[in-house]
């Protein structure tokens, strides 16, 4: 390798990125420690006042409660259709999967306001009661695309020799999957799965238009953002940032023990 | 997201949707949950579609303990908003909202909302004759509601910047450039443009006087910080010193007073933006015994008392008035004879054209 | 392996079939809600153009030019911040890799509200940059278009979407072959022509990917601006969003937002195809 000049300006460049990234999340935390009731610099004492009270409301708990449901729930049907689409895709596709797995992806392309509005109308249009069920609905043709691509993401390492040697030994479709495909999945499936629990946990906008009476963890936040901004938002905000960053690290490290595994 | 799955996400076309088949599907839909509001007809909780101010802790509190009734509060910061969820599948959610007077007239219409037995409203003895008696809530000779409180919107502002208050000029002063806000809202901003050059009936402008306003609220714009749509916002910007002079409620003054802030409260010489609010049933509820009995809650003197204490908000019940103490009244700033200095809200003539209107200047 | 059209249909029907009910038909009722009106608070179902008149008009092509411009403005500040960040990780670190790719991605799985609401924090004229520049004398008063204008919004965008571009980008440029960058050089190629004429011309692909991650959700906006913008900052988010939710006027938004998605989908096919890699295809 020559010596490369360019590095270090690039290294720097990289940090001052990160930072840029991160410094806003630093902000919040900081501001939910915050004594004074109004969220202005500089901070003013250290409180843990905002956490009690943020505990201690009930409303918090049920939206808590809420978001839990509808996260599960989603992850649950989009796991399972996700998984079946990529391997349906891989091993059915034929020369349609390009084809197959565009279409899949393309929620990805359309702003999430867009299908919310769209999942209203269609409400609408047949007086559907809206609901968490409603909001699931949502939620799931929101991960299901992320779903597919980690799905197929795995897949390409997939030697389709397996199934093939399953197969002349008598094995079933299905049984091929359970035995062979599924468990060659699993860390794919896990990663996937945490994706989707992430995405739909803090979603706020396809919730925003298809919730009824129903408030998630997000829209709560989003309603104290809108009816009365208390410290206790930051708090709120922290505690998410620690929850999503949690689950973020366990589903990279999932996902990259699945690909070192594949890698040969 | 790593390496092989962003390989995937690289060029390979957008779709081609084939959109056939399977209408039948969506009748899945259709048939999807009944109204789980049925299977609690029972119990004592009401789903409260209501203002911020009406559905705080503190009142949800008070109606469990007095009456023993569950509210459900889900919030608005429009009347719009009220109508346009109320519309999309809200009658369906919701036991009872609080309109303001002007969109009694078009609920009911729309089939919304569902009248009030009056006799179960025995609390209607103490309330002020203009607000019980008004046709406002009266359509087609049913009752849609007796306001529980009324009050107007006008100017918050910080008096440690700007002194006392008294005039809309205030909103107009280019010393207080990029620290003034104002409502998105056009019901508001119109009106009060209108006030200030003088217009004596707003919601009647015609296409004229509308281009006007447009004009003057034009050129207020370099003035302004931000239109504000929830009252967290003006609250927030107030509270943050963002903006020292606002188009407000009446609501953000106690929390701001209690952050320390010296938060000025007024009804500007020219008028200010008048309303009254009711408990009203959304239709088709099928808990509207329990809708009336808390709206009759709401006009006994405990609620009036309650409410002006804990938000400042004026009760339409004189009774309520007659227990707080006379130094609070006039803190307060409650005197029914002010309500002549109020403009009243109303449906304006072309309503589209006023929020086109209001678009246009957004847009400017 | 002969499969049943029973299991095809097992493993691809029911994804499918999802996407058909929650995705299709709804883009699909929202296409027949274009063309309907509302009065007085109910939905006419009668064949009208005039919703997508009225967005022929001043006002609202005003608005969708300033949306596609603040757009612009996210997307370019995005390529230009997060190009060298993916370049660097692709091709320049080798030991702490992965480490700084999960520093890029982690802010990507927290709220977007959270991440819109902490601007706000940061901004202010009682925000962190603000008192911070006047604790150290920079500045006498706050600066106050750092919040509610488009400088705050831009920048909000940026910091929210900018992890979606780096991604593939970063895809790209790892799959670069070394021994063309060589050869590249063998051929007395200096830096800098180097990178134009051979690395940036392989990694357009991840550019327009990366780009239209950024681009399509930006367009789509309407939290960001309503709580970050000023009296000017209006998008098209906010509109057609008010039309569902503070107006009940579903026909005149529908027709709003299927021309969003008409101007998305045209910029994807665009860069998409200009995105194919040129000469060493």
């Amino acid at each position: 390798m020559r010596r490369d000049p360019v590095k270090p300006f690039l290294a720097a460049w990289t940090v001052l990125v990160l930072l840029f990234l991160f410094a806003p999340l630093f902000v919040v935390a900081l501001f939910s420690f915050n004594e004074s009731a109004i969220s202005r610099f500089p901070i003013r004492g250290f409180t843990l006042a905002w956490y009690q009270k943020l505990f201690a409301n009930t409303a918090l708990h049920e939206a808590l409660w809420n978001s839990l449901i509808v996260a599960i729930a989603t992850v649950a049907i989009s796991t399972a259709l996700g998984i079946g689409a990529a391997v349906g895709i891989h091993r059915y596709g034929g020369r349609y999967g390009g084809a197959l797995r565009s279409f899949s992806l393309t929620p990805m392309m359309v702003p999430r306001l867009i299908i919310g509005i769209a999942l209203l109308t269609f409400y609408n249009l047949f007086q559907t009661n809206l609901s968490l069920l409603t909001v699931i609905a949502g939620h799931v043709v929101m991960t299901l695309p992320y779903v597919i691509l980690i799905a197929s993401a795995r897949l390409v390492g997939f030697d389709k020799s397996m199934e093939e040697a399953a197969w002349d030994l008598g094995a079933g479709t299905f049984t091929i999957f359970r035995e062979v495909t599924l468990p060659f999945l699993k860390p794919a499936v896990i990663a996937a799965a945490l994706m989707s629990f992430t995405l739909s946990f803090d979603e706020v906008v396809v919730t925003f238009f298809t919730t009824g009476n129903d408030n998630t963890l997000p829209m709560m936040i989003w309603s104290m953002l809108r009816f009365g901004i208390t410290p206790e938002v930051n708090s709120i905000a922290t505690l998410t940032i620690v929850a999503s960053g949690a689950f973020a690290l366990v589903a990279e490290m999932s996902l990259r023990r699945a690909q070192v595994g594949s890698t040969r | 997201m790593s390496r092989e799955t962003m390989n995937l996400l690289l060029p390979s076309g957008m779709s081609r949707r084939g959109l056939m088949r399977l209408m039948a599907a969506s009748g899945l839909l259709a048939a999807a949950p009944a109204s789980l509001r049925q299977a609690f007809a029972q119990d004592k909780s009401l789903n409260y579609f209501t203002w911020s101010s009406w559905g705080a802790p503190e009142f949800v509190a008070d109606a469990k303990k007095k009456l023993g009734i569950d509210l459900k509060p889900t919030f608005y910061s429009s009347s719009d908003e009220m109508m346009a969820k109320l519309r999309g599948g809200g009658t369906r959610l919701y036991d009872m909202i609080v309109p303001v007077q002007n969109y009694i007239e078009p609920a009911a219409k729309a089939g919304l909302i569902e009248p009030l037995n009056p006799a179960a409203l025995t609390n209607k003895k103490d309330i002020f004759q203009q607000f019980a008696e008004s046709p406002q809530w009266r359509v087609d000779g049913k009752l849609y509601g007796i306001p529980f409180v009324w009050g107007a919107n006008a100017i918050a502002y910080n008096r440690k910047e700007t002194g006392e208050v008294d005039s809309l000029d205030a909103l107009f002063d280019p010393k207080y450039k990029g620290r003034i806000a104002l409502r998105d809202e056009p019901e508001d901003t119109l009106a009060i443009a209108a006030l200030k050059l003088g217009i004596k009936a707003p919601y009647g402008m015609g296409e004229k006087e509308l281009q006007e306003v447009k004009k003057l609220l034009i050129s207020q714009k370099p003035l302004v910080r931000a239109y504000w749509k929830n009252v967290a916002d003006v609250q927030n910007m107030l509270a943050s010193g963002e903006v020292v002079v606002a188009w407000s409620f009446l609501a953000v003054i106690a929390p701001l007073r209690r952050a320390g802030v010296d938060a000025g409260w007024v009804w500007p010489k020219e008028g200010a933006i008048g309303w009254n609010e009711s408990i009203t049933p959304v239709k088709g509820t099928s808990k509207l015994k329990l809708v009336e009995e808390y709206a009759n809650f709401t006009l006994s003197p405990e609620y009036g008392e309650f409410m002006a204490r804990n938000t400042r908000y004026a009760p339409a019940s004189k009774a309520a008035i007659a227990r707080l103490e006379p130094e609070l009244v006039k803190d307060l700033g409650i005197d029914i004879n002010n309500v002549s200095r109020l403009v009243f809200k109303d449906i304006p003539k072309d309503k589209s054209r006023w929020n086109e209107i209001w678009n246009e200047v957004k847009a400017a | 392996m002969r499969p049943t059209i029973g299991t095809v249909l097992s493993f691809l029907a029911a994804p499918k079939l999802w996407l058909f009910v929650f995705f299709v038909l709804p883009m699909m009722t929202m296409v027949l809600y274009s063309f309907w009106r509302v009065a007085d608070y109910q939905i006419v179902a009668d064949f009208t153009l005039r919703n997508y008149e009225k967005i022929g008009g001043n006002l609202y092509v005003g608005v969708f030019l300033r949306t596609i411009r603040i757009s612009i403005y996210v997307t370019v500040l995005s390529l230009l911040i997060g190009y060298p960040v993916a370049y660097f990780l692709a091709r320049k670190v080798r030991r702490f890799k992965l480490t700084l790719l999960l520093l890029v991605i982690l802010p990507l799985w927290t709220s977007y509200l959270v991440r819109t609401y902490a601007w706000m924090l940061i901004l202010g004229t009682q925000g962190v940059i603000n008192q911070s520049l006047m604790a150290v004398g920079l500045i006498e008063e706050p600066i106050s278009w750092l919040l509610y204008s488009d400088f705050a919004v831009t920048i909000a965008l940026v910091h929210i979407y900018m992890p979606y571009l780096i991604l593939p980008l970063y895809a790209v440029l790892e799959k670069i072959n070394p021994s063309i960058l060589e050869a590249a050089w063998d051929l007395g190629g200096g830096r800098i022509r180097t990178f134009l004429s051979v690395i940036l011309p392989l990694s357009l692909p991840g550019i327009a990917t990366g780009c239209l991650f950024v681009f399509i959700p930006s367009m789509g906006a309407f939290v960001t601006p309503e709580l970050l913008g000023g009296t000017r900052s209006i998008m098209i988010g906010s509109i057609i969003a008010q039309q569902f939710g503070v107006a009940y006027e579903y026909p005149f938004g529908s027709a709003l937002a299927l021309v969003l998605m008409g101007i998305i989908f045209a910029t994807a096919a665009i860069s998409l195809r200009y995105g194919k890699p040129k000469g060493l295809a």
